[in-house]
């Protein structure tokens, strides 16, 4: 991993056209600002890492045979 | 062609066509190594459908429309999106979430931050995570009606 030291308004160029700029720090708080072309996804990691847990325990934890019960209808509860 | 599913907890094969095999060439978080998948859709099953790993016997989702739980649910893609994809600007799409169905049916959530986009004419898939924090990861649905006379009830 790269690892740079940076101070409030410095920033970071990432490839072409992606600018990471501190914005400010308070405590175990950092500001960052992100500038990239629409294109580029930019997600909180932990973002993903809950979308990853949430597949998992889609796929583990039901038990099958109970979905025979399914109504067809699908009600917001 | 014939798919072994495991949607039911005991494994079985059901006939799914050829149409409905669909490539994620990124995978699906937490499953990044699944690329192939088979949308298996049966009358009696619908608005249900499983999307079952071609790979993976065991990796199987339970998806609906994600319209059904969240009837004003709207999608806008990202250029990298609709290029992964093959879609258009504009173009429509297959929008489904992937439900979470714990033992006991009690706690049923569907994934409206995660949708899964299907672009049907040209077989390619890929499960977007969305920034917009307005649509949960756990939002609460109900799917038996035993469940659903309760809720009216309190």
């Amino acid at each position: 991993m790269l690892i740079l030291s940076r101070r409030v308004g410095e920033g970071i160029i990432v490839g072409h056209d992606v600018e990471l700029v501190v914005l400010g720090v308070d405590g175990a708080h950092v500001r960052i600002g992100v500038r990239a072309p629409q294109n580029v996804r930019i997600l909180r990691k932990e973002l993903l890492e809950q979308v990853q847990a949430e597949n998992r325990r889609a796929i583990g934890s039901w038990d099958g045979a109970l979905l025979g019960a399914l109504s067809p209808e699908v009600a917001p509860a | 062609m014939r798919v072994r599913t495991q949607r039911f907890a005991q494994v079985e094969t059901v006939e799914v066509a050829t149409e409905a095999v669909f490539s994620f060439p990124e995978g699906i978080p937490g499953f990044e190594e699944l690329e192939r998948f088979a949308l298996v859709e049966e009358p009696r099953f619908l608005p249900f459908r499983w999307l079952q790993s071609l790979e993976d016997q065991e990796a199987v989702f339970l998806l609906v429309g994600a319209q059904l739980i969240a009837p004003e649910y709207e999608l806008n893609l990202c250029d990298d999106d609709l290029d992964l994809l093959d879609l258009e600007a504009g173009a429509e799409a297959d929008v489904l979430c992937i439900l979470t169905v714990p033992t006991g049916m009690h706690g049923v959530t569907a994934n409206l931050r995660a949708p899964v986009v299907l672009n049907r004419e040209r077989g390619l898939g890929k499960q977007v995570v969305r920034a917009d924090e307005r649509y949960p990861i756990r939002h609460p649905v109900s799917l038996l009606a035993g469940e659903r006379s309760e809720a009216v009830g309190r």
